[in-house]
């Protein structure tokens, strides 16, 4: 899931650095030279360095100032493999902006330590510039994007000039996907009843969004979405058939394996029924049961799973 | 970790650079410093070209504390203009030795700029105004290339961007920042033209003309006379031995004047660096307009001449006015007898040679004309090498080489006009001085170094008045010399030879193509030299505060030029700030072309809802112009695909073109269409 955001622009700071401050010191020390001489000559040196000085100074400030974090997204990703993110900047400036960097700052729920990521990027003028990339996804479970840092100390590396983009964007971490047990259909090991429908559920209820697909009737894409700037979804409905599996955490529990192998292993089952769109109830302790069939509920289900913590 | 060059040709730049700013200071650092310095550098080049060793940081460590060591032997200490130069230098080359990362190569750099201002210390001619501003590009394009990110690539175009930005903070630094009214610094050993000693003798005035360098220049408010008139007083001795002379002693009391000269006449000198603290001053000085230097104060002594209060510091200018003619004064008992001295043990030959010119005893004009006759029927000859006299040198010089410089004349006229009984006395400075017409002012050079006396011609006995006229015996002995000025010791006029007829305009018509070209560069270089010299003098704290108060200020400290300044400087950065947000609320070019495109269609009744996107809008054009539907959705679809579709799009050039030319063949076709 992706969370559609809109910052007002965050105030730039800006500091010398230890280039710059070496600078600025080398700077007044010919000044005291000149002045110490006489010399006009060694004064226009000096008065030089002090003017690039505020002149970078200004530039580097400028480099920030037009720049506006407009969405950040991260791709659910399977814990061990890879995450992508999405950071969408907007650049007012009439000039292209070069050497930025930036930070996204991830929150652990519970753990609440950040998550450095680093992205670097050349940011066109008058443009909305998509900085995509990728982290390996680690652990499972609910993170929060608490915040974007872009830098830079362009154009002079005199300065070190950086500004704060609060956002609020959640990054899922499903569980791992392990297990090599097969599906548990009520009708025995191996068969499954195969419900091949149409890959669009036809119904009352709004059951969710899934990616569009080549081939899916334009009718059910969900348009005002795409207008806001989102990639193109297609809008699916609750069928309300009845669960043809049921997945449960106590009784996969029995067979020995370990609470984490457990819900890895519900992960694949949710994963897998949901491919061969078959309809499941997952129930997991001290939780609601979920249950449905096609994306949407294999999203929840995978959410249910990545936040599942055994109550005490 | 941030990135940073590593690249050949960020190394080899920055090479080039460290080598070129030790260069630029070969005239002011001893050569063993310099070459200890290169040789690092080199090495260190030698590494990141060919691969070979590099030097190691220990290695580094003790070559630079062996540099240091040397220094301190040298010098005595680390402090100071020229031991503080060299050490620079070993720093630079050491440091460029050891450098591996971002911060290294920011060090180096910062070295390079204090490498610069001391350079620029020992040298403030327009060449090095030329240089600074060739430098400060040099120096900016790396500060671009060595930024972390390692984004920035060679471009000068993108410098001078930069430094157009800078320009005008650079100019109000410049000109609002408070200077100084007194530099509490001075050159310990300047790069100095004028190098007279504080005393006369054989070869020291010499010493001097050997040096081609412009000693000073000078403006002159009133039309002149011709430059053989033109004696410039330095300094006056009183105290001899026989051809060595030394200043009379500090507390002589000054010259009594009875009578001034009605008509003075106001001129301006521009004096290079010079060590020491005598004021030039053409004759005949008018006391009552003593020269004022800024920052330093100026006494007059005996003898009429005028004297710095501390050293002086660089170059500097001064006013000041003379008169044709000798003022009328009278001579004290001390100053009679000062300048009446004579050496202890002077020659028997020398004293007989001064009675027999002394015709007329107590007739100092006709003893004048008898001793230069005397010179003059002699075959005595004028030489800037003379040779070395031996023991008894004044009647060496008188009855047996016949050959001297100045130094010698104005000795042995001195010694036999006071031996005559009139008092006398040697005076050193310049004779002459070249026009520059493209500059409107004079130039006298250390080639027209030269000594004369003066003797005190008495006219009322009874109170003791008198005035003292100038003997020049060179102009008896060689008058071409008095003609030429500095251009007698070149080679082109040693070929015309000694002719009486020969003044300075025969002498530049007899120069060839070549040196007539050579000298013309000569002259414009020197005039924009001269320019720059009289800006970079008199633009000190006197001249801020005038000019503050020409525009209403009547408080002109210090305090209120920083504050302005300061002012400034903030609104540059606000008036910069808002041109740069006006230049992005003009917008993106794609929605400035969306806007045109919508335009086009006002004049047919329909215009775009603010709500109405690019899809309905035009859907609705296509309704209305059927004939075009097929241009409007192109149009429209190449929009939509630039601006929603792929955001990182790079919206080209290219693509920007195409977009601007289906949207004019559109407007092409509706105005045919209306036609």
């Amino acid at each position: 899931m992706f969370q559609w955001i809109q910052l007002k622009p965050g105030q730039v700071y800006i500091i010398p650095t230890r280039v710059g401050a070496y600078f600025i010191a080398t700077s007044l020390i010919i000044l005291l030279i000149g002045s110490g001489y006489s010399n006009n000559l060694v004064n226009l040196l000096a008065f030089f360095m002090l003017s690039l000085v505020f002149v970078a100074m200004v530039l580097t400030h400028l480099q920030l100032k037009c720049l506006d974090v407009e969405s950040i997204e991260a791709t659910p990703a399977f814990s061990g493999e890879v995450q992508t993110f999405h950071l969408i900047i907007r650049n007012d400036s009439a000039e292209e902006c070069a050497g930025i960097k930036g930070k996204c700052i991830l929150k652990d729920m519970k753990k609440r330590s950040p998550l450095p990521q680093m992205l670097d990027g050349r940011l066109l003028a008058h443009h909305r510039n998509r900085v995509k990339w990728v982290e390996p996804a680690g652990k499972r479970g609910r993170y929060f994007i608490e915040k974007i840092e872009l830098e830079t100390v362009f154009p002079l590396g005199l300065f070190y000039a950086w500004k704060i983009a609060k956002v609020k964007s959640e990054c899922w971490v499903y569980p791992k996907l392990s297990g090599n047990l097969k599906l548990p259909f009520p009708q025995g090991e191996g068969e499954f009843v195969s419900t091949l429908q149409s890959s669009h559920r036809q119904g009352d209820e709004f059951h969710g969004h899934r990616d569009y697909r080549a081939g899916d009737s334009a009718r059910h894409i969900d348009w005002k979405a795409h207008a806001r700037g989102r990639a193109l979804l297609v809008k699916e409905m609750d069928e309300g058939s009845s669960p043809e599996l049921f997945l449960s955490l106590e009784l996969l529990a029995q067979s020995g394996l370990s609470k984490e192998d457990c819900i890895s292993q519900l992960t694949v089952w949710v994963n897998e029924a949901c491919q061969q769109e078959l309809s499941f109830k997952l129930v997991l302790p001290h939780h609601e049961v979920l249950q449905g069939r096609g994306m949407a509920h294999a999203r929840r289900c995978f959410e249910k799973l990545s936040c599942f913590q055994e109550e005490p | 970790m941030s990135s940073f060059r590593r690249d050949q040709t960020f190394r080899i730049y920055l090479l080039a650079l460290v080598i070129l700013h030790l260069c630029i200071l070969i005239p002011s650092v001893p050569y063993w410093t310099l070459a200890l310095s290169v040789f690092i550098v080199l090495w260190k080049g030698i590494h990141w070209t060919k691969g070979v060793r590099g030097p190691r940081k220990k290695e580094i460590w003790i070559l630079g504390a062996l540099g240091m060591f040397a220094i301190f032997q040298a010098k005595h200490t680390f402090l100071g203009e020229e031991a503080g130069a060299m050490v620079l230098v070993l720093m630079a080359g050491c440091k460029l030795g050891e450098s591996e990362n971002y911060r290294d190569y920011g060090i180096t750099l910062i070295l390079c700029f204090l490498l610069l201002s001391v350079y620029l210390l020992g040298s403030q001619g327009v060449l090095s105004l030329a240089f600074l501003l060739l430098d400060t590009v040099l120096l900016v394009q790396f500060l671009f290339i060595l930024h972390p990110s390692g984004v920035s690539a060679f471009s000068l175009r993108a410098v001078l961007k930069l430094l157009a930005c800078l320009l005008p903070v650079w100019a109000l630094f410049f000109f609002v920042f408070p200077r100084f009214a007194v530099g509490f610094w001075h050159h310990e050993n300047p790069r100095i033209t004028t190098g007279f000693t504080e005393q006369l003798r054989p070869g020291s005035v010499g010493q001097v003309a050997e040096s081609d360098e412009i000693a000073f220049r000078i403006h002159f408010e009133s039309p002149l006379s011709s430059p053989e008139k033109f004696y410039w007083r330095g300094s006056v001795l009183a105290l001899t031995d026989g051809l060595n002379w030394n200043r009379s002693n500090p507390s002589m009391a000054l010259e009594n004047q009875v009578s001034k000269s009605a008509i003075k006449m106001p001129y301006q000198i521009w004096l290079e660096p010079q060590f020491q603290r005598w004021l030039f001053t053409l004759d005949y000085p008018d006391i009552d307009s003593a020269p004022k230097v800024s920052g330093n104060s100026v006494r007059q002594r005996a003898g009429s001449y005028y004297e710095l209060a501390r050293p002086p510091v660089g170059r500097f200018s001064y006013r000041t006015t003379y008169s044709e003619e000798s003022p009328l004064q009278s001579l004290s008992n001390s100053e009679s007898k000062a300048y009446l001295q004579l050496p202890s043990s002077l020659e028997q030959e020398v004293k007989d040679l001064a009675s027999e010119l002394n015709v007329e005893p107590g007739n100092a004009q006709a003893a004048i004309a008898k001793m230069e006759q005397w010179f003059r029927k002699q075959d005595f000859h004028y030489s800037l090498n003379p040779g070395k006299l031996r023991v008894k040198q004044l009647s060496e010089f008188l009855f047996g080489t016949k050959l001297g410089f100045c130094e010698h004349y104005a000795a042995a006229g001195a010694v036999l006009l006071r031996a005559m009984g009139y008092p006398a006395r040697v005076v050193i400075g310049f004779q002459g001085a070249d026009r520059n017409a493209m500059g409107d002012y004079w130039m006298v050079r250390n080639r027209n170094a030269h000594a004369w006396d003066e003797v005190f011609v008495m006219t009322d006995y009874t109170r003791q008045r008198g005035y003292w006229r100038r003997v020049d015996l060179v102009a008896v002995v060689t008058p071409v010399r008095m003609a030429l000025g500095a251009a007698f010791f070149s080679s082109e006029a040693s070929k015309l030879g000694d002719s009486k007829g020969l003044s300075l305009e025969t002498y530049r018509s007899h120069l060839g193509l070549l040196a007539k070209s050579a000298l013309k560069v000569e002259l414009f270089l020197d005039a924009a030299e001269m320019k720059w010299v009289r800006f970079l003098t008199e633009y000190d704290f006197e001249f801020q505060q005038n000019l503050l108060r020409k525009i209403g200020f009547r408080d002109a400290s210090a305090r209120v030029f920083l504050g302005l300044l300061f002012s400034c400087i903030a609104l540059w950065m606000l008036v910069f700030t808002l041109i740069q947000g006006k230049k992005a609320k003009r917008g993106s070019p794609l929605l400035k072309m969306w806007q045109e495109f919508a335009e086009l269609f006002i004049s047919h009744g329909i215009m775009r809802a603010v709500h109405e996107g690019p899809r309905e809008f035009s859907g609705r054009l296509k309704v209305k112009f059927p004939e075009h539907a097929e241009e409007i959705e192109n149009i429209a679809a190449s929009f939509i695909s630039l601006r929603y579709e792929e955001p990182d799009s790079n919206f080209s050039n290219d693509q920007q073109q195409a977009l601007k030319n289906k949207i004019n063949d559109l407007k092409r076709s509706l105005r045919r269409v209306r036609c």
